[in-house]
């Protein structure tokens, strides 16, 4: 008698990027957006059913889009994002060949992230939403993956700055509890909105779309001093022109400091004396929003006054949840998984 | 003031393939943390109870405190009860002679221990260390080798109602395990491990029970300790089972009447063999049965020169059925034998017994590692790298507890 082969898979469905590893050592992303064609019109001209990622993103005007996990979480109620949520898990099980495996009688066995905050109903919708393309499954709080895939488990603060929202979680060696996590609404999302908001007060004319924001903020932002000039041309009054986001990028950058930096202290201020300061030294900063230039910095100058610390950088933005994921698949005992249908 | 990046672990592939382009920031790599593994463990463990009791509809945490109210049992038994159970085993022992059932025959008085033929067969259980040389190569084996191998259950056989076998001298089957697996206990501890008694007293405990302990605290390891009676009384020694199928109608009945309280049924104990023949903890059993039974019989043929060794044996006993782990069952003596009864009266000839099982657990690990480390070494992985930092921290402390243990500062 043989066992059937194990595929390990570690996953993370990201407000606004899922990405997917494997224990055959596959990885890929996709952009968390998915989109049907609006009419019979649509549908000729884009010869597809369904787009997902970039491909829906740059033919929205002809979808119903759909961004399935506002905040980080499934939303609720609505059909239309679970089967989208489902669209995200298909595409990435199929390119990453999870699902040929399957199909050829492997099982699978995954480790989803989720938000920090997410409930129990939350957690259900997304088994739900797992079904037919896992066999086994556990769930975990996100930032927890990244922070098991890099090993930092004792006295170590993961704060994870994405899209919909920043996810701290300080490791103490003990699975994280409530106490020891924090979420926050402010992350890229809302600095896509500030930028918007500051230049439209400057500019009531101008008309750019929050996914411009966000370019610009992805290629530009920046916190604390720079020499550059961002000059952008955008239509103002239907105008295209070229205007200065230095101050409008920086201001809303920067806007996410004090919450970011405020809930990191209060974090630390929440653990044993004896180990704040082995803390405050081990900040891991992950995220998309992590390698943004000077912030890091910022945050280390903000602890200062409570005696320093040191903000690392988490390389690999993209699979760094995903790569936890995996890592908590592959050591998780066999008799659990067992335990623990999809 | 200047940031560093943790580098995300390595992976097999180059470039992922990607459907939009990835920037990459410049890193100046920093090793990862050095974490010990069993906060790994731990933390998997919590991560997995969470998703246990979402799928059970429990209140959160109710799978951990279960696993912790059943840790917490498991250590008072350990470290309260060791006592305890010696100096029960001993006034049970010390009743149950029947001094009548003497031979006078000499044992022969090899090396330091006394000569027993007086009729009265005291046991000192106030004697921890027994005038035999003891086996300082043992520990120092386990403190040079990087433990791969850590939670040992130790199941000593029978107790309570079911007393095992019996007929010389009174001894019971269950007290003599008993006592062996707390010295096994001790001395397992001593190196660093953390050995777990299915029972540190005189209670039955279902082979459910025991197996459930193994399976419970993901032991690495599970070894099931009895006492052999032979039909032929004359026939005598060591013997180690490991799970397999038999075609010989005497294991087949020896499993039986091991199997006796077993709760398993005959069916339940077959549909389970098909699920493991397969299994290549099979392998890994018989590799530590074999281990086990050399040096049982090497280090015990110092003190019983007419020993024999029984050999490596599979049989499908209920015990190594159910276990997760490498398991085996080791008959380190024969009770129908009436010299190797006497020896068994005698308390440096059991810890000679505990001293061989764990050393067969010590050659097992080291082994195994060896094993390990030949694997890896021509496998580059950020793992590996990982493990052997483990490795490090393990072996440390492992001998800073010993050490503590030396100095007597034992919690
Ligand atoms: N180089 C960059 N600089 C700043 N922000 C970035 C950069 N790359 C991506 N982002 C932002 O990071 C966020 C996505 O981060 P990610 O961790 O993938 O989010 P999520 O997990 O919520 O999907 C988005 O707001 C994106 O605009
Ligand atoms: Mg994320
Ligand atoms: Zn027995």
């Amino acid at each position: 008698m043989t066992e059937s082969k194990n595929v390990f898979v570690g996953i993370d469905l990201g407000t606004s990027r899922s990405s997917i590893s494997t224990s055959d050592g596959e990885h890929h992303m996709v952009e968390s957006f998915v989109g049907w064609p609006l009419d019979m019109v649509a549908r000729k001209v884009l010869k597809q059913k369904v787009l997902v990622g970039r491909d829906a993103l740059e033919n929205r005007t002809m979808l119903d889009l759909h961004r399935p996990l506002e905040r980080g979480l499934l939303k609720e109620g609505s059909d239309k994002d679970q089967q989208a949520v489902r669209e995200l898990v298909s595409y990435l099980m199929e390119v990453s060949g999870v699902s040929q495996a399957r199909k050829g009688g492997a099982k699978v066995r995954s480790v989803i992230g989720v938000p920090a905050e997410a409930l129990r109903v939350n957690r259900q919708h997304l088994r739900e939403a797992m079904r037919g393309f896992v066999d086994h499954l556990i769930i975990v709080s996100e930032p927890f993956a990244v922070a098991y895939g890099l090993d930092a488990l004792l006295h170590a603060l993961v704060v994870d700055i994405g899209a919909g929202t920043s996810d701290f979680c300080v490791m103490q060696g003990r699975y994280p509890t409530d106490e020891d996590q924090r979420t926050l609404p402010n992350a890229g999302d809302w600095i896509d909105d500030q930028i918007l908001k500051i230049l439209e007060e400057t500019n009531p004319d101008l008309k750019a779309s929050i996914h411009t924001a966000r370019a610009w903020k992805e290629e530009f932002g920046f916190v604390g001093h720079s020499k550059k000039v961002v000059e952008v041309t955008t239509p103002i009054s239907g105008k295209p022109t070229e205007i200065d986001i230095t101050a409008a990028l920086k201001q809303a950058c920067e806007a996410l400091v004090p919450p970011v930096a405020e809930t990191m202290l209060d974090l630390i201020t929440s653990i044993e004396p004896e180990f704040q300061e082995r803390v405050r030294n081990n900040v891991i900063l992950a995220g998309g929003i992590a390698p943004m230039s000077g912030l890091a910095q910022a945050l280390e100058k903000a602890m200062a006054p409570y005696g320093g610390g040191n903000v690392q950088v988490a390389e690999d933005p993209i699979f760094q949840g995903a790569d936890g994921g995996l890592a908590l698949a592959m050591d998780a005992p066999r008799s659990d998984w067992e335990k623990l249908p999809a | 003031m200047s940031f560093k990046t943790v580098p995300a672990p390595e992976r097999p592939t180059e470039a992922p393939n990607l459907s939009v382009p990835v920037k990459r920031k410049r890193a100046t790599h920093t090793p990862p943390k050095k974490v010990d593994r069993r906060f790994r463990k731990k933390l998997l463990q919590g991560a997995i109870d969470e998703n246990l009791d979402l799928l059970a509809d429990r209140p959160l945490g109710s799978t951990t405190k279960d696993r912790e109210r059943q840790r917490r049992r498991i250590r008072r038994w350990l470290f309260g009860s060791a006592m305890a159970g010696l100096v029960l085993i001993g006034t049970s022992i010390v009743l149950t002679m029947r001094p009548t059932l003497a031979t006078g025959e000499a044992v022969p008085n090899s090396g330091s221990f006394r000569l027993i033929s007086s009729p009265a067969y005291q046991i000192d259980v106030n004697d921890p260390d027994p005038a035999l040389p003891s086996l300082e190569g043992a520990i120092l084996i386990a403190e040079a080798i990087p433990l791969t191998i850590r939670t040992v259950v130790i199941d000593p056989g029978h107790g309570g109602r079911d007393g095992g076998t019996s007929l010389n001298f009174g001894l019971l089957e269950k007290d003599l395990t008993l006592d062996i697996g707390i010295r096994l206990a001790r001395r397992l501890e001593e190196a660093g491990l953390s050995p777990i008694l299915t029972r540190s007293q005189d209670v039955e405990i279902s082979l459910p029970e025991r197996v459930a302990v193994a399976n419970i605290e993901r032991a690495d390891l599970f070894i099931s300790i009895h006492i052999n009676w032979l039909p032929d009384r004359s026939a005598r020694g060591v013997e180690t089972y490991y799970l397999g199928p038999s075609d010989d109608p005497f294991l087949n009945r020896l499993a039986a009447s091991e199997n006796r309280a077993s709760g398993f049924t005959l069916a339940d104990t077959r549909r389970l063999l098909e699920v493991i023949y397969a299994d290549v903890r099979r392998e890994e059993s018989r590799r530590l049965a074999r281990s086990v039974q050399d040096s049982l019989f090497e280090v015990l043929r110092t003190e019983n020169p007419d020993i024999v060794s029984r050999g490596v044996m599979s049989a499908p006993f209920a015990v190594l059925v159910a276990t997760e782990m490498p398991a085996i069952l080791a008959e380190v003596a024969c009770l129908s034998n009436d010299r190797e009864a006497r020896l068994l009266a005698i308390p440096a000839y059991r810890q000679k017994i505990a001293d061989a099982l764990a050393e067969g657990v010590f050659r097992f690990a080291t082994q195994k590692e060896r094993n390990s480390l030949a694997r890896t070494s021509h496998r580059v992985s950020s793992r590996d790298h990982k493990d052997g930092a483990q490795r490090g921290f393990l072996t440390d402390e492992a001998t800073s507890r010993t050490q503590r243990h030396v100095a007597g500062d034992e919690s």
